[in-house]
């Protein structure tokens, strides 16, 4: 069986990222595809990098991203792939990586974020790293409209 | 129509990149791959940093690249479809992205690993920054056998 991991957060290029995913499980025939997200706490170092306080609410996030799947899930009129949501915490793309080299995933899909280019100079954006590391293919995903 | 832009040089991944730009194109939807190969001159300050002496054999290169994409096609065991192969000069990359800026490619098929390991060690991979600079989509091929 043919499995692709996507990795998304709550962005506007993760919504498209979902839909596209099932859109392309469809045409290349991956049979399952898993969501990721990965929780993150603050990280200090470089204010307003990651999206979730200290007190973030797991539970909320985690109904969040449901709905978030689901809505992507539609747009695509795709219904015929299987999905599972996985939810897990750290850093992201040591995470990603991780899961994919656990799990045997033919593919990584993740979008391409929309970071400044000084940020992307001095900390390289999550999708350049999984690339790096990825132990599989990894499609990163970039919507014309951005 | 739909077309792909498929960024290869002499390296075995490059081969299988090709191959499976070829195998997938059609349940992609693209009609066109073009295919895109940066030539790119020896850089003096790091010794051994570049994969091109002085006064390489740019004629011969596109032949070898041609073959390449020959080869990659019967690796593919598909059909043939429409596909052009593009030559540049400059930083790999860059070449890239302007490329696929400039004709509206929607998607980028690049391996994760080129030739100069070194280079890339040191610098990170054409592939990582190709996927920073892009303006599309973006598939990083990594076969099977090879492990990180």
């Amino acid at each position: 069986m043919k499995k692709a991991l996507v990795a998304i957060d709550q962005s506007d290029i993760s919504k498209s990222l979902i839909s596209y995913s099932f859109r392309y499980a469809k045409q290349i025939g991956i049979d399952h595809l898993d969501f990721i997200h990965v929780m993150t706490y603050k990280d200090m170092t470089v204010p307003g990098y990651v999206d979730y306080s200290a007190h973030l609410d797991e539970e909320k996030v985690h109904q969040e991203m449901e709905r978030i799947v689901l809505e992507g899930k539609a747009d695509s009129g795709i219904d015929s792939v299987p999905y599972e949501l996985i939810m897990t915490g750290g850093t992201p793309y040591a995470e990603i990586v991780e899961t994919a080299e656990k799990n045997k995933y033919e593919l990584i899909l993740i979008g391409h974020r929309g970071l400044s280019n000084l940020e992307r100079f001095f900390i390289g954006s999550v999708a350049a790293k999984v690339v790096r590391y990825a132990p599989c293919d990894v499609l990163v995903h970039r919507p014309r409209e951005e | 129509m739909k077309k792909a832009l498929v960024a290869i040089d002499l390296s075995e991944i490059s081969r299988k990149t090709a191959a499976f730009a070829f195998k997938h194109a059609k349940d992609l939807g693209v009609n066109q791959l073009d295919f895109i190969h940066v030539l790119e001159f020896r850089d003096q300050m790091v010794p051994r940093m570049k994969e091109y002496a002085k006064g390489f054999d740019e004629k011969k290169i596109k032949e070898d690249i041609l073959e390449l994409i020959k080869e990659a096609l019967e690796d593919s065991q598909t059909a043939s479809l429409a596909h052009n192969l593009i030559i540049k000069t400059g930083s790999p990359y860059q070449e890239i992205v302007r490329k696929a800026e400039e004709d509206k490619y929607e998607l980028i098929f690049i391996g994760h690993r080129g030739m100069s390991d070194i280079e890339e060690f040191l610098l990170g991979s054409v592939a990582a920054k190709v996927v920073r600079h892009a303006p599309c989509d973006v598939l990083v091929h990594r076969p099977k056998k090879e492990k990180p």
